[in-house]
C-alpha cells in the first residue's frame, strides 16, 4: 500500500471513529434546565439563570417587566441556558432584551470563552457571519429633499426607493452584475475593507468608522471552502432576504446634543440605513463549519444539549480553521455593505445631489477575540454575538477617533414602521463583555404574522403612515409588519437604564427596500 | 402530508408519509412551498442526480435539506418530486442516493419566502413500521 493510500485509509478510519463517537456523545447531553425556567431578580432590567444541571455558569438576561411575558414566550430563556453548558465559558451566559427563539443560541445571545479551555462555537454566530447594520448620514435634510410632508414630497420619496430596489440587487440568490475574478475575491476574504480600498471601492473615512476597520484578522480564504466561494462570490453587493433592508430614515429626536454632534448627526437629517450580511459565502461557511464541528464535538468528548451548539477547542485545528473561514466570510460582508454603500451614493447624488456618509458600520453575527475585563485582569477572550451589537465606551482604543470622547455608535435597526435609535456605548457595557442589543427582537412568528397582516394591502398601510417600501417579496414584506416585532424604543431603554449604552438621535423611516 | 409550523424568527416544515422515502418526497414539497408560496407550480424537465451522507437520519436529512437550498442557490434548481435510489439510515453510516426532478427558475420568477440554511436544532426524522416523520426548522 503506497504512502497516500495508507494515510486515505487512515483518514477514513479517523472519520468512521469520531461518526461513532458522535453517536455515543449527543444522545448522553442532558438538558439543564426545567421547564419553565427560572428567573431571579438582579435588578430592576437584569434577571439571572441560576446555574442547575450541566450549566457551567448562571444566565443573565437583560429585560423589564414588560418585556418578560414575550421572551418567557417561547424557548429562547432555555437557549440561554443551554450555552451556559459549553465549556470554558467566562462570565454568565447573556441576553439581551431583544432576545427571541434562535437554533442553537438565542437571538440577542452573548457569551464569551477562554482561549486556551473555552470553545468556539458556528452555533454561536449563525449562518449570515457579520450580518451587520451601516447608517449613512447625508448631507441634506428632509425640508430640503422635499422628502416629506405633502403628497409630491411622497411622490419623490417613492422615485427615490425605486431607484434604490432598481440599484441594489435584493432577494435570496441574487446575483451582482458586478464579475469578480479569483483572486480579487481572495483579496477581499482576506483584506475585507482595506483591500477594496486598494480597489478604489471605499474612502478611508469608510474604512476608518467600520468596526474593526472592516477587517477581521485571522482570514484565510483558503478556509472557505469550493462551495462557499461558488454559492456566495457571485452575491458579493447584493441585499438577500428575510429581515435585510435598505432605509431612508429622518432624525426626528435628539437626545444627546454633543453625541449626535460628534457622529455628524441632527435635527430633520436623511439618512440610510443599510442591513445585510455574507450572503450565500456565509451561509455555506456555516453549514460546512457545523458538518466539521459535529465530529470535532465527538472527538474532544463535548456533550451537547443541542446540536446546533456544536464546537470545538478555540486552540484546537477544527477550531482555528472555522475561525479563518469565519473572519474571511466576515470580511466579505463588510465589503458587501461597502459595494451597496456605493450603489445608494449614485442614486442619492443623482436623485438628491446629496453625499453619504459612513457614520458606522457594526457586526450582529460574529465570534471575535477581544480584550475585556475579569476579575479586575484584562484578558483576551473569544466572544460570541449573536443578533448582537459590540458598544465600547468612550476612551476605549478600538473607538475611532473622531468618536473617542464620546463612546462607540451604537445602531439599532427597528421595525420598517416606528423607529431606529442611535446609541453610544457606556461604561456598563463592561459587564456584557462590550455588547447591547442588535435590534427590536421578533414578536410574532413569521407564520403568525402573515396570518394575522396577509388580508392587509401591508404597502397601503405603511404608505398611509408616511412610509414607502418596495420589496422583492410580499410574502416578506407582510411577515416584516411593524407589529411583528416589538418596540424597539422599549429594547433600548431596557439597554439605557441598564447602563450599557444611552440613547443619541431616534430615526424615523420614510422608505424602505426590503429583502 | 406536510405543513409549515411556527418558530419565532424563523419557520419549521414537518412532512409525514408511510414510508422514510415518501416522506422525504413530502420535505421536498415542503421546502417549495417555503420558498415559492402555495400556489406556485414547478415543472420537472430537470433531473439532478445526489449522494449524501450522515452519520444518522437526523444529520442526514438536515444534510439533505442544505443541499437542496445549496442547488437553489448556485443553479436555481428545485425539485417538485424525487426517486430514491438508495436510503441507509442506520447510524455511524446514513447515507442517500436519489435523482431530483424540477425546474431550474428564471431569476425574474419571484420567491415567496427564501431560506439560508436547514439547521440541527431540533431536527428529528423519526421512522416507524407505519409512519415516517421530518422535522426542520429554517434558518430564513
Amino acid at each position: 500500500m503506497s504512502r497516500q493510500d495508507r494515510k486515505k485509509k487512515q483518514k477514513k478510519i479517523a472519520k468512521e471513529e469520531a461518526r461513532e463517537a458522535l453517536r455515543a456523545a449527543v444522545p448522553h447531553a442532558q438538558r439543564p434546565w426545567r421547564s419553565p425556567v427560572p428567573l431571579e431578580p438582579i435588578d430592576e432590567v437584569r434577571w439571572r439563570i441560576p446555574k442547575q444541571g450541566a450549566m457551567r455558569t448562571h444566565g443573565v438576561v437583560y429585560a423589564d417587566e414588560s418585556l418578560l411575558p414575550d421572551l418567557q414566550a417561547d424557548a429562547s430563556l432555555e437557549q440561554v441556558a443551554n450555552v451556559a453548558t459549553l465549556p470554558g465559558i467566562v462570565g454568565p451566559s447573556m441576553a439581551m432584551p431583544d432576545i427571541h427563539w434562535g437554533y442553537g443560541f438565542p437571538i440577542g445571545g452573548v457569551a464569551a470563552f477562554h482561549l486556551d479551555e473555552g470553545v468556539v462555537s458556528p452555533g454561536g454566530v449563525g449562518y449570515d457571519i457579520n450580518c451587520g447594520v451601516r447608517l449613512l448620514a447625508s448631507d441634506v435634510d428632509v425640508e430640503g429633499a422635499r422628502l416629506a410632508g405633502t403628497s409630491k414630497g411622497l411622490e419623490r420619496t417613492r422615485k427615490l426607493v425605486d431607484d434604490l430596489f432598481e440599484a441594489i440587487p435584493s432577494g435570496v440568490g441574487e446575483r451582482s452584475d458586478e464579475r469578480i475574478g479569483g483572486e480579487v475575491l481572495r483579496g477581499l476574504l482576506e483584506g475585507g475593507l482595506p483591500f477594496a480600498r486598494s480597489l478604489g471601492w471605499a474612502t478611508e473615512h469608510d474604512v476608518a468608522h467600520v468596526e474593526e476597520r472592516g477587517v477581521i484578522r485571522g482570514a484565510s480564504a483558503d478556509a472557505v471552502s469550493s462551495r462557499a466561494r461558488m454559492r456566495g462570490g457571485p452575491q458579493l453587493g447584493t441585499l438577500g432576504s428575510g429581515n435585510h433592508f435598505a432605509e431612508i430614515g429622518v432624525v426626528d429626536r435628539v437626545f444627546d446634543e454633543d453625541a449626535a454632534r460628534a457622529f455628524g448627526l441632527r435635527l430633520g437629517q436623511i439618512t440610510l440605513m443599510i442591513h445585510s450580511g455574507s450572503r450565500g459565502l456565509g451561509h455555506q461557511v456555516c453549514v460546512d463549519a457545523i458538518t466539521e464541528m459535529l465530529r470535532a464535538a465527538a472527538k474532544y468528548e463535548i456533550p451537547l444539549v443541542d446540536r446546533q451548539l456544536c464546537c470545538a477547542p478555540v486552540r484546537s485545528a477544527e477550531g482555528q480553521d472555522y475561525l479563518a473561514a469565519m473572519a474571511a466570510a466576515a470580511n466579505f460582508a463588510f465589503v458587501n455593505r461597502q459595494l451597496m454603500t456605493n450603489l445608494a451614493r449614485d442614486v442619492f447624488a443623482r436623485r438628491l445631489g446629496a453625499e453619504l456618509r459612513t457614520v458606522y458600520d457594526v457586526c450582529h453575527n460574529i465570534a471575535k477575540i477581544e480584550e475585556h475585563l475579569v476579575d479586575g485582569a484584562s484578558k483576551e477572550l473569544l466572544v460570541h454575538r449573536k443578533g448582537a451589537t459590540r458598544a465600547l465606551p468612550k476612551d476605549h482604543p478600538l473607538v475611532p477617533e473622531a468618536y473617542r470622547d464620546v463612546g462607540q455608535p451604537v445602531i439599532i435597526p427597528g421595525d420598517m414602521g416606528r423607529y431606529s435609535f442611535v446609541l453610544k456605548g457606556d461604561s456598563r457595557s463592561a459587564e456584557t463583555f462590550g455588547s447591547a442589543c442588535h435590534g427590536a427582537g421578533r414578536l410574532l412568528s413569521r407564520g403568525e404574522a402573515k396570518r394575522r397582516f396577509e388580508r392587509f394591502d401591508v404597502t397601503k398601510v405603511l404608505e398611509d403612515r408616511g412610509v414607502i417600501v418596495r420589496g422583492a417579496s410580499k410574502e416578506t414584506i407582510v411577515e416584516e409588519m411593524p407589529q411583528a416585532y416589538k418596540d424597539v424604543a422599549d429594547v433600548v431603554d431596557v439597554v439605557a437604564r441598564g447602563g450599557i449604552a444611552s440613547k443619541v438621535v431616534r430615526i424615523r423611516p420614510i422608505g424602505c427596500v426590503k429583502g | 402530508m406536510f405543513r409549515l409550523s411556527d418558530h419565532t424568527g424563523d419557520f419549521a416544515v414537518e412532512a409525514e408519509a408511510p414510508t422514510p422515502e415518501a416522506a422525504l418526497g413530502e420535505l421536498v414539497r415542503a421546502l417549495v412551498v417555503l420558498m415559492l408560496g402555495e400556489d406556485e407550480s414547478l415543472r420537472s424537465d430537470v433531473s439532478i442526480t445526489r449522494a449524501l451522507d450522515g452519520f444518522d437520519a437526523e444529520d442526514l436529512v438536515v444534510n439533505f435539506g442544505n443541499e437542496l437550498l445549496f442547488l437553489f442557490e448556485t443553479e436555481r434548481f428545485l425539485p417538485s418530486s424525487l426517486i430514491v435510489d438508495r436510503l441507509q439510515l442506520e447510524p455511524p453510516h446514513a447515507h442517500l442516493e436519489a435523482r431530483l426532478f424540477g425546474e431550474r427558475l428564471d431569476r425574474d420568477r419571484p420567491l415567496a419566502r427564501p431560506a439560508k440554511a436547514v439547521t440541527h436544532h431540533e431536527a428529528t426524522f423519526d421512522v416507524s413500521p407505519e409512519r415516517t416523520r421530518v422535522r426542520l426548522v429554517i434558518d430564513l
